[in-house]
Order: structure tokens, then C-alpha cells, then sequence
């Protein structure tokens, strides 16, 4: 009966086009929209004459000034720096003389009214890549003191944007990350997976779901049925998503393909999970569910810096505790680690926490489900 | 002697402040057809849900094949079908998979379930349609489907609730004829609607519910029995005045009557000859009639008696 079901199960969830326009389409069309924008963000032609900036005269001034001025593209310098006062530099920037200035204190930018978006998201850009990078060494120190001086080392040695340096074993270029929450995105829609595969088990969310029920298959058939060919529908979904960015993108998500496999398969079974634990419990109907999940998901995404590469940080800075509970954070943090470090001590950290709370929610519905009856259909 | 296959006992269900079923009792023989008639909302899904053991209740007990009916009790369920009054099939299999899918819950023998879903597609008369997914059949052609699904592994006890909700005439006489023959092939049905017409046609014993309450009970002829009226005269007359109408009132077992302008309705109460004393009455005030014809007491007739109002609303 478990073969009868799963054959069956696994051909509704491929031919649920609504599922597959989540899980496939929209990550590929997020992804080459992601490639278009920041493979023209450093359009060499642009990059002709430096981009003007001050940076105000203040601690670390001199610092960061050496350090923007060793940035290149192509072999050109990308930004020519002036320390300025505060006023002073308030003064340029709004006639108009320089596209931004910085604070290299607290890293705060003012951007000219009328300078140009592409120099000022390239300005934009460096500061939150600067900020990540100095935020690496710090979460280096704290993790594994060991390894810090030589992750140090290796961060200040190129900084450079546009040859996306390889700063450590792995990438550390900012860009990355937006490709990380793209393929936790995928793995976290997996929760519509679930939600789907509940609705076909629960009796109170659709009339197909009542009549399974009056049948003989046992609920933990049913359970196990649904969740093993969610598991695997979403791992198709996740390895295709995966596999479009590294193979037809071109982006680097790392040279340990098989992890990087692993962690989103890993993932994905987190996202089923769940979704079909919220699709289990509760008496509301499936689209206020669903609704509830696509709300999360993006609310997530946006926390761990699917649409702004800092916020991460900023939440790191503000509200630590959300990154360490934000499931979305936490599997891109799988990707992230797996670049950063040379050893895989913090990814597997990482891929045993994701598959506790996967087989947590798997637990918790067994239990809510078994010999349930409803209060009302 | 014939089996008890279902016996409900006492069965009441409350969701906060409605008594969706209250008191509820009743048994099904092996090899009948029972129906449950009622208005919407009478707890006629509510009960079939209770007995199926989908919906938790509050009081009473329910014995399905001699045994508790319970979420787990497989044994029981095995034996059952199920038609539910919503469509309940997959959108992304067709035709044969959805049916193939549901009998598989039941049979385990890929050959036999094999046969069984070939027969089941015999039945409903969907040979031409295999390979259809569902969204591409007609509302008729999706019932029929609905009911494949739910008697494919050839159940002892097939529970329909309104298998027949729009569906146009001749589906539905197509799905009145195929109930019939799984009853004959040995099946006892549980048949609820709010279609009188139906329940009349169909059902060997009856229950009529309303507010979820058994109203009245028993075979369609003692259920008629139970009401004054022996038969109802109408008759396509114009121009009665008021002097014919309270003549006519005046006729012997006439307990009611009701003119329209265009159409006189006549109810009588036992007696003889009281269509011919009432065309007496016609012809003496030289009104010319139309067609003429008389109607039995029907199930609508027993509610109407008991509760005071009409079995079906009025956009059914």
C-alpha cells in the first residue's frame, strides 16, 4: 500500500503547477534576475573614471580610505577618496560634487541627491561588503580563535568587489549571499510541499483528504507516504534550483558541490516539515494557511537578506537572537559556513540543527494525527 | 434473517450552541436502502461524518459490522464506501488513476484492483473518458466519477450523501439506476437527500430528519399514512370568483384549497368521488376547465404535516 501511495502521491505534487511555479520557476526567474542586476551593476564602460567619495574626517577615516583606494576593477582604481569635515562634506554632497560620503565610524552613508544610482549602489554595495567582511573576522574570533588571524589575513589581502576575490577557501564576495537565500528560499517553499501533503491527509481541509480517511490506510501510512514524496518532490526542486545557478548562472556557490547539495536537500525536508505540521494542526482552511506560509517564508527571506545583503547583519547587530531562530537564516548560514570555513565543524552544526527541527515537526504530527477526529468538517 | 449492519444509538452532536444532530437513533439492515430526507442542514452529513467516524460527537454510541466505530477500527472501514456530497478526487490524476488511487486504500492485489477499477469505469459509464482529468468533465460526468471512486473495491455498505447535487437529468437517472444495481449486486445503502422524489424512488425505508431530529420513520407508505391528506385535485380554471371558491370549500373532505387565477389546488381528506364533485361545482358556474389531474400525498406532504413547512427551499 506505501508503494500504491507514494507513486501516486509524488504524481499529484509534480503535476501541482502552482507548486512547481514556487519551487521552480520562481527561484530560476529571481536567480537571472539577481545574475542580469549584478552583472551590470560593473559595466566596464561605466567603470571608466573613479567613483568620487568622501569620507569623513573622523576615526578609521584614514583606514578606510586606504582600503577603498586599493579597490580595482580591471585594473583601474573604482574610488577616489577625499577626507572632508562633517560640514564640509554635507556641503558636497548636496552641490552635487561628490556621489557619496561616509561615516567610518558608525559606516553611515549619504548619498547625493542627484548623483548617479549605479555609483551610488556601487558605493552602497562595498560598504555592506566592508561591513560583512568585518564582521567575518569578529564571528572568526568568537567561533574558533584559531582559524581568526588567518581568515583576517586572507579578508585584507583583496577586498576588491569586482574580481569577487577568493578572500578565503571560499567566496566572500557579497553578492553570494543573495544566491544563499535564494536556494534557502527554495528549500523553505518546501513548506507549501507539506502544506500541499497535508491537505491530502487532513479531513477537515479537502474532501479527498475525508475520504481517505474513511478508508482503512492507517494515518502514519498516510503520513509517511505524503512526507516521503514531499521530501523527494522538494529535492528534485531544490537540486534544479541549485543546479541552474551553478551551472547555467555561472555563480559560485562553493567548490563542495555535494554539500552544497546536501545542506538544500536538508533544507527542503525542513521546509516540508513544517508546512505539513501547520497543515496539520489548526481549522484553517488551506489558502489562509498557505497564505500564512508565503508570509513567513518572505518575511524570512527578508530577515536573512534576500532583498538587502545587510540585513543580516543589521539583525546580527540589533536582534541576534533572530538570525539564530529564522529558519531561512539558518540554512543559508549552512552555504555561508561551508565558504567561509576550511573545515566543516560549523556546516555540519548547521545540517544536524536543520534536520533536528525537520524530525521535530515530523514527530509532533504523527502525534497530533493519529486517531484524530475532528470537530467539525 | 437479515444482519444489523449499522445501529446509531442516541447520537448528539453540538458545535457550540447548535444541535447539529440531537438524539439521533437508528439502524440499517443488511441489504436495504435507507434514506435520510431532510432540508439543508437537517444533520444528515453531519450523522453520515459521525458514523464514519470523521467528526467527534458528544453523545450516543455507534456500532459499524457489530463493532465500535472508531478512527481505527480498519475492519469496519474496509467494508464501507463512501460518496460525499463534495467532489472528492484529485485534479492532477485522470479518470483511471483517480479511481485506481482510491480502490488501492482498500486492495492490495495489483491485478485484482486492476479488474475492480475496470469494472468501476464500466459502471459509471466512463470508458470514453479514461484518460480525462477531472476539470475537463461535465458536472455529470465528475459525479459519476465521484461515485466510481467510492465503490470500486465493491463495499458491503455504500454511504451516498446527495450524490445527485447539480446534476442534470439524465446523469442523474443514470446514477439513481447504477445505486439500484449495487443494491441488487448485494450492497445496503445509506441514500441521503433532500430530493423527496428520489428518496421515493430509491429507498426501501426512510427516515425523515429536520433540525437534527428523526421525524418520522418507516417505509414511504407508512410515512404517508401518517397525513391527513389522501390526494391532492389541480386544475387549470379562469375566472372563478369567490362564490365558486367557498362552494367548493363547502365540499366534503375538502380540508383546503387554494386558487392562484389560473391554477385551483384542491387537498381532501379521505372520501370518494371528489374530483367529479368538484367539476359538478366547475360546470354549474360555467367555468371552463383546463387540464385536470390528481397527485397522491408525497413525502413533501408528510414534512409539510409534521413541521409546518416546505421539505425543499424553494431555489432547489
Amino acid at each position: 500500500m506505501l508503494l500504491h501511495m507514494l507513486k501516486y502521491d509524488f504524481k499529484i505534487m509534480m503535476k501541482n503547477k502552482s507548486l512547481l511555479f514556487w519551487l521552480i520557476a520562481f527561484p530560476i526567474i529571481l536567480g537571472s534576475f539577481f545574475h542580469l542586476a549584478f552583472s551590470s551593476i560593473f559595466d566596464t564602460e561605466f567603470q571608466a573614471d573613479a567613483i568620487p567619495v568622501i569620507i569623513i574626517d573622523d576615526e578609521g577615516a584614514e583606514q578606510l580610505s586606504d582600503i577603498m583606494g586599493q579597490v580595482e576593477s580591471d585594473g583601474e582604481t573604482l574610488f577616489k577618496t577625499e577626507m572632508l569635515s562633517y560640514d564640509k562634506a554635507m556641503k558636497k554632497i548636496s552641490d552635487n560634487d561628490a556621489e557619496a560620503a561616509l561615516d567610518p565610524k558608525s559606516l553611515k552613508l549619504y548619498m547625493s541627491p542627484d548623483g548617479s544610482s549605479i555609483s551610488q549602489t556601487i558605493v552602497k554595495q562595498f560598504i555592506d561588503s566592508y561591513r560583512i567582511n568585518t564582521s567575518i573576522i569578529t564571528e572568526a574570533y568568537q567561533k574558533d580563535p584559531s582559524k581568526a588571524s588567518e581568515v583576517t589575513e586572507r579578508l585584507m589581502s583583496d577586498i576588491s568587489l569586482i574580481k569577487r576575490g577568493e578572500l578565503t577557501e571560499g567566496s566572500l564576495n557579497i553578492f553570494d549571499q543573495y544566491y544563499y537565500n535564494l536556494v534557502a528560499m527554495v528549500a523553505f517553499y518546501g513548506s507549501l510541499v507539506g502544506l500541499s501533503t497535508a491537505c491530502r491527509n487532513q479531513a477537515n481541509l479537502s474532501a479527498s483528504a475525508a475520504r481517505k480517511a474513511s478508508s482503512p490506510l492507517r494515518k502514519s501510512t498516510a503520513a509517511a507516504s505524503g512526507l516521503l514524496s514531499a521530501f523527494f518532490a522538494e529535492s528534485i526542486c531544490v537540486v534544479s534550483s541549485i543546479s541552474y545557478i551553478i551551472f547555467v548562472l555561472g555563480e559560485n556557490l562553493g567548490k563542495e558541490l555535494p554539500l552544497v547539495y546536501l545542506g538544500g536537500i536538508a533544507g527542503g525536508m525542513t521546509g516540508v516539515s513544517i508546512g505539513y505540521f501547520i497543515g496539520s494542526v489548526g481549522s484553517l482552511p488551506e489558502n489562509k494557511k498557505s497564505s500564512i506560509i508565503t508570509a513567513f517564508t518572505m518575511t524570512c527571506c527578508f530577515l536573512s537578506g534576500l532583498m538587502d545583503a545587510s540585513m543580516k547583519l543589521k539583525i546580527e547587530e540589533n536582534v541576534p537572537i533572530l538570525n539564530h531562530i529564522n529558519p531561512i537564516a539558518l540554512i543559508s548560514d549552512m552555504f555561508y559556513c561551508l565558504n567561509i570555513y576550511s573545515d566543516h565543524k560549523q556546516y555540519l552544526i548547521n545540517l544536524v540543527s536543520v534536520l533536528a527541527v525537520s524530525a521535530v515537526f515530523c514527530a509532533l504530527t504523527f502525534i497530533f494525527t493519529r486517531r484524530k477526529k475532528y470537530a467539525s468538517l | 434473517m437479515s444482519q444489523t449492519i449499522v445501529k446509531i444509538d442516541g447520537l448528539v452532536k453540538r458545535y457550540k450552541e447548535l444541535t447539529a444532530v440531537d438524539d439521533l437513533s437508528l439502524e440499517i439492515q443488511e441489504g436495504e436502502i435507507l434514506g435520510l430526507l431532510g432540508p439543508n442542514g437537517s444533520g444528515k452529513t453531519t450523522t453520515i461524518n459521525c458514523l464514519l467516524s470523521l467528526l467527534s460527537y458528544d453523545e450516543g454510541n455507534i456500532e459499524v459490522f457489530g463493532s465500535k466505530m472508531t478512527p481505527d477500527n480498519y475492519k469496519a472501514k474496509a467494508k464501507i464506501g463512501v460518496i460525499s456530497q463534495n467532489v472528492a478526487v484529485f485534479d492532477e490524476l485522470n479518470v483511471y488513476e483517480n479511481i485506481d488511487y482510491f480502490c488501492g486504500l482498500y486492495i492490495k492485489d495489483k491485478k485484482l484492483r486492476r479488474q475492480y477499477t475496470d469494472e468501476a469505469i464500466e459502471f459509471a459509464g466512463l470508458n470514453d473518458f479514461k484518460k480525462f482529468k477531472p476539470k475537463k468533465l461535465s458536472g455529470g460526468l465528475l459525479r459519476r466519477l465521484n461515485i466510481a471512486c467510492g465503490i470500486a473495491h465493491k463495499p458491503s455498505l455504500i454511504i451516498l450523501d446527495e450524490p445527485t447535487v447539480a446534476v442534470d437529468p439524465q446523469s442523474r437517472n443514470r446514477i439513481l439506476e447504477g445505486i439500484e444495481k449495487l443494491n441488487r449486486d448485494g450492497a445496503s445503502i445509506i441514500y441521503t437527500s433532500h430530493y423527496m422524489e428520489e428518496v421515493e424512488q430509491l429507498c426501501s425505508r426512510i427516515i425523515i430528519m429536520d433540525k437534527g431530529k428523526n421525524i418520522a420513520s418507516g417505509t414511504k407508505e407508512e410515512l404517508k399514512k401518517k397525513v391527513n391528506i389522501t390526494e391532492t385535485i389541480k386544475a387549470e380554471v379562469r375566472n372563478a370568483d369567490e362564490e365558486t371558491l367557498s362552494k367548493i370549500k363547502q365540499l366534503p373532505h375538502i380540508t383546503s384549497s387554494e386558487y392562484d387565477g389560473k391554477l385551483l389546488t384542491v387537498k381532501c381528506s379521505g372520501g370518494k368521488h371528489n374530483l367529479i364533485r368538484l367539476i359538478e361545482v366547475l360546470n354549474e358556474h360555467e367555468l371552463h376547465l383546463g387540464r385536470v389531474y390528481t397527485e397522491l400525498p408525497t413525502l413533501n406532504d408528510v414534512f409539510l404535516e409534521i413541521t409546518g413547512k416546505q421539505l425543499r427551499d424553494k431555489e432547489d
